[in-house]
């Protein structure tokens, strides 16, 4: 359904999408991780036609974007990461102009139009202007009105940033509804690891404009090695010449059941398969070795670790950083209000 | 067919929203309403000077409160086409199979008819003030022609700024500066030949001069076909290069 080969989109001297290329299949809920500034939205503003690739191709519904962006057009939704309704006109107004602009007739519009907003639960405020709903209203306003003309393929731009996390849930059940029920093809962008893992079927990782890792989320996360357990130490004493966090960590090491061992600060971490079932196994051995170990956790990886282990660093981390983006753009947008 | 229809839709988009805020209709007819009163009395006595042209100076000023009405309305035209942006809308409507054209032409369309309704109204005061209007209805009809094609090309230099400054304030600075010599280096408020002999030169080079002269004379002599024919190939010229400019600007910012 969604064809991207080599794409490159170069803004001056920064590459924001650099050689990307990936396949999706109609009828996948896609998910596109990555920290703010990866390439997503760039990626997703190609795709849906509002800017010119550098080189590359893409091919969405099977119509090449640079050359039949018409056609590419009638057959594809977009809901942008910022709301944008039209806050002098009712919801009604904000749909039926979105439906006009596809050429919808009357007749069918307004039925489509009744049942979206059924769909989301603002019939009863369909003649009010969107200037007095509220952020989660409008954000299903904003949604449905992507909806409008029955789309192959749905492009949503971090649909629940900035939403209450009832919103949030919400905008999701919606989301699993569209994929489910009426087969649409969905390509998301998010930066919530939780986003991704909750609802798509398939996740690529980018990270400053590349694909790092693609699978669905299992497969990401048994990538890293089934789950994870976590031990503790009560004190640093010393066992001989070795620390217990040495002796634990070459001893975890030498036995076959465990992939992986990462010797953090002040624990040690094992990768290992069916993990609750080695538990007491791991807390028998490092007691006959004279380790003394205070706290045991056991987890599945997350798509967070996922993300470490690709690109170095946590999404977390990334948004330190940005936080101090979005003041600049707070301070940038009040001074334009005045 | 698709085109026109999309001009239609959001040319009624732009005309409804500006209904939602009553306080644009009110301050739209106030405004011309008291610069009209207002500059009538203060320089009311300009009509002593030897060689004013006419004798009531509410005749002379009305065509200009027109063309400064439709001038101030005009140039912030692009202001709306840069809260679509800001909003994200203007994506909206672009990844829609909607004419590209049709989203520029249907914001000026929307502009026009609002400013041709602030000029109706100037008219009508003014008959009621008791100056007469010579050439009757029709040549009211074609003064709305010639506050269409001045708007038109203002507006379409409105929407080139916006889409090259990008920046509100930027804009706002912009547009403020350049608009009132527009006004006052032409004809709208002082009769040529009173004027200095450079700031004729200056003058004959401003379209608004030829929307200023051409509304005068309907107003206050008659048909004077030279006129009224400059008037209509300068304003038609400008309006097309303006609106032509600003459409390429705009398509160029698309795939």
């Amino acid at each position: 359904m969604i064809r991207v080969e080599k794409l490159v989109k170069q803004f001056n001297s920064i590459t924001a999408v650099n050689e990307l290329s990936l396949q999706i299949e109609e009828g996948e809920l896609f998910g596109f991780l990555g920290p703010n500034g990866a390439g997503k939205t760039t990626t997703i503003k190609i795709l849906t036609t509002l800017l010119k690739p550098t080189c590359g191709r893409a091919i969405v519904a099977g119509y090449d974007v640079l050359k039949e962006p018409g056609k590419v057009r009638n057959v594809i939704g977009y809901v942008a990461q910022d709301i944008s309704v039209d806050d002098k006109a009712t919801g009604r107004e904000n749909l039926m102009l979105q439906g006009h602009l596809y050429r919808m007739g009357s007749k069918i519009l307004s039925q489509r139009v009744d049942e979206l907003l059924e769909l989301v639960d603002l019939t009863a405020d369909a003649s009010r202007l969107a200037e007095t709903y509220s952020g989660g209203m409008r954000k299903r306003l904003d949604l449905i009105a992507g909806l409008i003309h029955r789309p192959k393929v749905l492009f949503l731009d971090e649909p629940t940033l900035g939403l209450d996390p009832q919103t949030r849930t919400r905008v999701w059940g919606y989301v699993r509804e569209l994929s489910q029920k009426e087969g649409i093809t969905i390509f998301l962008t998010t930066h919530y690891m939780e986003e991704a893992d909750e609802l798509c079927h398939r996740v690529a990782i980018i990270d400053q404009g590349k694909i790092v890792a693609l699978g669905s989320p299992g497969e990401l996360k048994d990538d890293i090695g089934g789950d994870c357990i976590n031990i503790g130490f009560s004190e640093e004493r010393l066992i001989g010449d070795d620390t217990f966090l040495q002796t634990a960590f070459r001893v975890l090491q030498s036995q076959p059941y465990v992939q992986r061992v990462e010797a953090l600060s002040d624990s040690v971490a094992a990768y290992v398969e069916r993990g609750e079932e080695l538990v007491p196994r791991i807390v028998e051995l490092l007691g006959k070795r004279g380790v003394a170990v205070k706290t045991i956790t056991l987890s599945r990886p997350s798509l967070n670790d996922v993300f470490l282990k690709h690109t170095g660093y946590t999404i977390r981390d990334q948004e330190a950083n940005s936080v101090e983006q979005f003041r600049e753009r707070f301070r940038r947008m009040g001074k334009r209000r005045q | 067919m698709d085109a026109i229809l999309d001009v239609w839709y959001l040319f009624v988009r732009n005309l409804r929203n500006s209904t939602r805020v009553p306080m644009i209709w009110v301050m739209s007819l106030v405004q011309p309403l008291i610069w009209l009163l207002l500059f009538g009395q203060l320089f009311r006595n300009i009509v002593n000077i030897p060689g004013f042209p006419t004798e009531n100076y509410l005749a002379f000023l009305a065509p200009g409160i027109i063309v400064m009405t439709s001038l101030f309305g005009a140039t912030f035209s692009g202001m709306g086409t840069l809260v679509d942006i800001d909003l994200g809308y203007l994506d909206k409507m672009l990844v829609t199979p909607v004419n590209r054209n049709a989203i520029i032409l249907g914001r000026i369309g929307g502009d026009i008819v609002r400013i041709v309704v602030q000029a109706i109204l100037i008219v009508l005061i003014t008959l009621m003030l008791g100056v007469e209007f010579i050439t009757g209805f029709a040549g009211f009809i074609v003064t709305m022609a010639i506050v269409i094609l001045l708007v038109a090309s203002f507006a379409g230099l409105s929407n080139i700024l916006a889409l090259r400054l990008k920046e509100h304030q930027l804009f706002i600075m912009v547009v403020n500066f350049f608009t009132l010599p527009f006004m006052f280096l032409s004809s709208a408020m002082m009769p040529m030949a009173m004027m200095p002999s450079w700031l004729q030169k200056v003058a004959r080079y401003n379209p608004v001069t030829y929307a200023a002269d051409g509304i005068r004379t309907l107003m206050n002599s008659g048909f004077d076909a030279v006129v009224l024919g400059q008037s209509f190939l300068v304003l038609g010229a400008v309006a097309l290069v303006t609106m032509g400019i600003a459409t390429i600007l705009f398509r160029r910012r698309l795939v």
